[in-house]
């Protein structure tokens, strides 16, 4: 039987109740005060019947104001005992609490494992995610740098190779321009020739834009042209009449 | 010479306003107040003309040229940084300071030491999120290093290797895949989640010759020739190599992880329990041969 013992101080307990006065004020004024009296104290004891269960009690002396929850992971507790929301039933969290707390989760370990479903979808998974084996793949590695490595080598070959030429082709363009050069006065001074001989027959200086002048030069061409066709055509009966010559 | 005997002049200065923060007023200038006036106090448009762009303050992005091809996407160039953002980092550690975490005790040289020691030391981190994969231990300091330890570490050069297996150490390179790699850094964050250990994936196919290098001493070298290169890296770099076997502390030095292995000493499919300090592992066949694939 437990004893509850109340003892109550007279002017205290009254001091709440004095709303007019602002309870510091009471207080300063026995701060302040110099008079050292003793209050008379009345003590009262009274007898309660322990009627409450142990639950009870603890329920009364829980003064943290968390939720039993929070309080059983404060005190390194399992939170729950039974399943408080929906994802207190999946099986992540009863791992989880499997982890944390051991057996006094009151968990199967077996939960740790997949099932056989899970193992099938992991190595369906991993059938995607990782297809080749490990020989397999650095097969392929090597292939993929032996290919690289004799790209590189067929360039440089090839490289190799135009060096040698390259002498010769700067030759050949080089005869090339000078070729073109070269015809390229011959016509010049052909043409130039030509307008000479134009003058002359005038026999004065004459403008090259009259309109004269051109038909002379365009008749001149014409001759010229006439000419060159019929040493043509010549140069091709000769040699009709040398194959003729050489069949009989 | 004037004298203070002047009572008149001393009245006068008694009388006289002191120096106080009521009497102070800050220099001309000193305050700035708000240029932009509103409405008839000079709200008009601020010195930005009249509608547009200019007026809207809209300004562009750099190299923005208002439709055409910007100048620098104008020319074909080689990327340098193309890919950046999905390659794999490993952040370096230096010969030097995992030294010195051998010198502070922060690491027990008597054990293996892994990626999980390091971070333990709490003086190296990785972040797995950030494509972190691992350690690159460097050889900074390499000159000075002088401890006997057999490491994993996910990367390491020509010198780095030379300077462990001339103090007689063992080094492996070995990868872990993203998932091994948070369960690694935080092992006991892993076992309260209250999951079967799983298997170490295998590396991806471009980093697949690296770690099969015995040059590199990869995880997935054939021992021999790990063995053979040892010999020959002490012959190029100029040092007698230490014999393992004749070593007291042999079995220290030959303790390697399996390629599918996490932690030393536990394997695939186990659980671990550290509030009741047990060790589960799968009786089931086919479990079994789940993680042993």
């Amino acid at each position: 039987m437990s004893v509850v013992k109340f003892k109550l101080i007279k002017g205290f307990g009254c001091a709440g109740q004095l709303s007019k006065v602002p309870i510091s004020q009471t207080f300063l004024k026995r701060f302040a005060s110099t008079k050292n009296e003793i209050q008379e104290t009345v003590i009262v004891t009274a007898t309660v019947e322990n009627v409450l269960s142990d639950k009870e009690v603890e329920k009364i002396c829980n003064k943290s104001r968390l939720n039993s929850g929070h309080r059983n992971l404060v005190n390194g507790r399992l939170p729950y005992d039974h399943p408080v929301h929906r994802f207190h039933n999946t099986v992540k969290f009863k791992r989880r609490m499997y982890g944390r707390y051991g057996d006094a989760s009151n968990i199967h370990p077996g939960l740790a494992w997949p099932t056989v479903e899970e193992l099938n979808d992991i190595r369906e998974y991993e059938s995607v995610a990782y297809p080749l084996t490990i020989q397999e793949m650095q097969h392929n590695a090597i292939k993929r740098l032996q290919c690289e490595q004799q790209e590189i080598q067929m360039r440089q070959q090839k490289i190799d190779n135009n060096m040698k030429k390259l002498n010769s082709w700067i030759n050949e363009v080089k005869e090339k321009s000078e070729k073109k050069i070269y015809e390229a006065q011959k016509s010049k001074e052909k043409r130039e020739n030509l307008i000479e001989e134009v003058k002359k027959h005038f026999g004065y200086k004459i403008d090259p834009k009259d309109e004269r002048f051109k038909e002379m030069l365009a008749k001149r061409e014409k001759e010229e042209k006439k000419k060159v066709r019929e040493e043509k055509k010549k140069i091709r009966e000769e040699k009709l009449v040398n194959y003729l010559k050489n069949n009989e | 010479m004037t004298s203070f005997t002047n009572k008149n002049v001393l009245n006068l200065l008694k009388n006289l306003p002191r120096l106080t923060i009521s009497n102070l007023r800050n220099n001309d200038g000193a305050v700035k107040k708000n240029k932009r006036g509103r409405a008839q106090h000079g709200g008009d448009k601020h010195g930005h003309g009249n509608k547009g762009s200019k007026a809207r303050q809209n300004f562009m992005r750099p190299g923005y040229e208002t439709g055409n091809t910007p100048f620098y996407m104008k020319f074909p160039r080689e990327q340098y940084y193309k890919d950046h953002n999905v390659k794999r980092q490993y952040p370096p550690l230096s010969l030097y300071n995992l030294q010195k975490m051998i010198d502070l005790n922060r690491l027990d040289i008597t054990k293996p030491i892994d990626l999980s020691a390091l971070c333990n030391t709490g003086l190296y981190n990785i972040n797995p999120e950030d494509k972190h994969f691992g350690v690159n231990l460097i050889d900074e300091g390499a000159d000075i290093f002088k401890a006997k330890i057999n490491i994993e570490v996910q990367w390491a050069n020509e010198p780095t290797i030379a300077a462990i297996e001339k103090n007689g150490g063992v080094i492996t390179t070995s990868f872990f895949d993203i998932n091994s790699l948070f369960i690694l850094i935080n092992p006991k964050k892993f076992f309260k989640r209250g999951e079967a250990i799983p298997r170490r994936m295998i590396p991806p196919e471009d980093s697949i010759l690296y770690y099969s290098s015995a040059a590199n001493r990869g995880y997935l070298a054939d021992p021999e020739k790990i063995s053979w290169e040892r010999f020959v890296l002490a012959q190029k770099y100029g040092y007698i190599l230490p014999k393992i076997e004749d070593d007291p502390d042999y079995e220290m030095l030959v303790t390697r992880k399996d390629q599918r292995q996490i932690f030393y000493g536990l394997e695939p499919g186990w659980v671990v329990n550290l509030k009741d300090k047990v060790i589960l592992k799968p009786i089931d066949s086919q479990l079994k041969d789940f993680y042993r694939s």
